[in-house]
């Protein structure tokens, strides 16, 4: 009876508590994570194999998007630590369980008093580098001269 | 009060794919449970409406059903505790991760069978004490389970567990539970057997702490943390 497609959608309909939109959001971050460690083994390969596409790749990522990306990184690498703590105080001590939901609540503030401000330098970085003058929404073009 | 039920309605005979069936009920009363309104749909409106159903007073664990998006027991949900007004709106599905074989009635053999999968029954082979009565235990060594021998196998909370949904062999936590009631008893001579059995791959490693089956249980077992301690003793080896 279970399946992957039941799994997904029944995940985002049933009415959990917060430790379940916790886990949803912990998995998302997981798979965020992923995706980039992905990407990042894949340029930095091409450094050794295709010097060129690595270029290429490097200037890519200095594009606006992969700066948001970036901070989608940030973030997914933070409430992934923080909430993976969580998950393993609780399992290492079954008798704070009655603190679940109190502890849902401090992962989420201790991830937005560290995220935010980091967030916001973040964004300042890439603003500046749009600040210069150049059109910086503009994909490089393939070789990097 | 009004109230506006809506109900997931499958009937394997006539339907090729579930679909929701509407309902409204009148003059309801706030101390109503969501039991005795699936009683009303069924003896004043639709009768073909299937649904478990035993004692109606949460003790036979016949009815958990999912109750506007969680699962919940139909006879200890009170309209209160889902609203209030002059109306509400109520929705009504079977529990997820086993087969539907009518309406809100679901398949519990799978379920079952993982509960029989842990032995939930008392193994000891030494002959009993002399004097033929009980096997003594201290009250500090019945405290130790006596959370876990209020579970009545309603499968609430197995199947709010993202993991049953997404591979049904995993034991659930209902299983787990009556494992736990078990390997804590200090009477009880098997419980490498039982460890076995949520040691495996199937078993407790499949949790993933999100406390669905702990706000789920109807019986307020404290489900997460009994899961907890069968893994403390799974890698620490002592109970």
């Amino acid at each position: 009876m279970s399946s992957l497609m039941l799994t997904l959608r029944e995940s985002v309909r049933y009415r959990g508590r917060g430790g379940h939109y916790s886990w949803i959001a912990h998995r998302l971050a997981g798979l965020g994570i992923l995706a980039f460690l992905m990407i990042h083994v894949w340029e930095t390969a091409m450094a050794n194999y295709n010097p060129p596409v690595y270029e290429y790749a490097i200037a890519v990522f200095k594009h606006p998007l992969f700066g948001l990306g970036e901070i989608g990184l940030m973030g997914a690498v933070l409430f992934h630590a923080f909430n993976g703590i969580r998950i393993t105080l609780l399992d290492f001590k079954p008798e704070w369980w009655r603190h679940q939901a109190k502890s849902v609540t401090i992962v989420w503030g201790v991830f937005l008093v560290v995220f935010v401000p980091i967030a916001i330098y973040m964004l300042s970085g890439i603003i500046s580098h749009c600040g210069h003058g150049a059109n910086c929404w503009a994909f490089p073009t393939y070789p990097v001269s | 009060m009004q109230a506006q039920l809506r109900i997931r309605r499958y009937n394997p005979e006539k339907d090729s794919a579930g679909y929701w069936g509407e309902y409204t009920l009148n003059d309801v009363n706030s101390n109503d449970s969501v039991l005795d309104l699936l009683h009303r749909v069924k003896w004043e409106i639709d009768g073909t409406l299937s649904l478990r159903r035993s004692c109606a007073h949460g003790v036979c664990g016949s009815d958990a059903m999912r109750i506007n998006g969680a699962n919940m027991l139909a006879c200890k949900t009170l309209v209160s505790r889902l609203g209030d007004g002059d109306s509400i709106k109520i929705q009504i599905e079977p529990i997820l991760g086993l087969k539907v074989i009518k309406d809100l009635i679901v398949d519990m053999e799978p379920f079952m069978d993982h509960y029989k999968s842990v032995m939930p029954y008392f193994i000891n082979d030494d002959p009993p004490p002399e004097d033929g009565r009980e096997r003594l235990q201290s009250q500090e060594d019945r405290a130790r389970f006596d959370d876990t021998t209020k579970c009545i196998l309603c499968a609430a909370c197995t199947t709010s567990c993202p993991s049953f949904w997404a591979n049904d062999k995993y034991v659930g936590p209902a299983a787990v539970v009556n494992a736990h009631r078990f390997i804590f008893d200090s009477r009880d001579k098997a419980p490498e057997k039982r460890l076995a059995v949520v040691g495996d791959t199937f078993g407790v490693w499949r949790c993933r702490t999100n406390f669905n089956c702990t706000n789920a249980c109807p019986r307020e077992i404290e489900i997460t943390k009994a899961i907890a301690e069968v893994k403390n003793v799974l890698y620490t080896g002592e109970i």
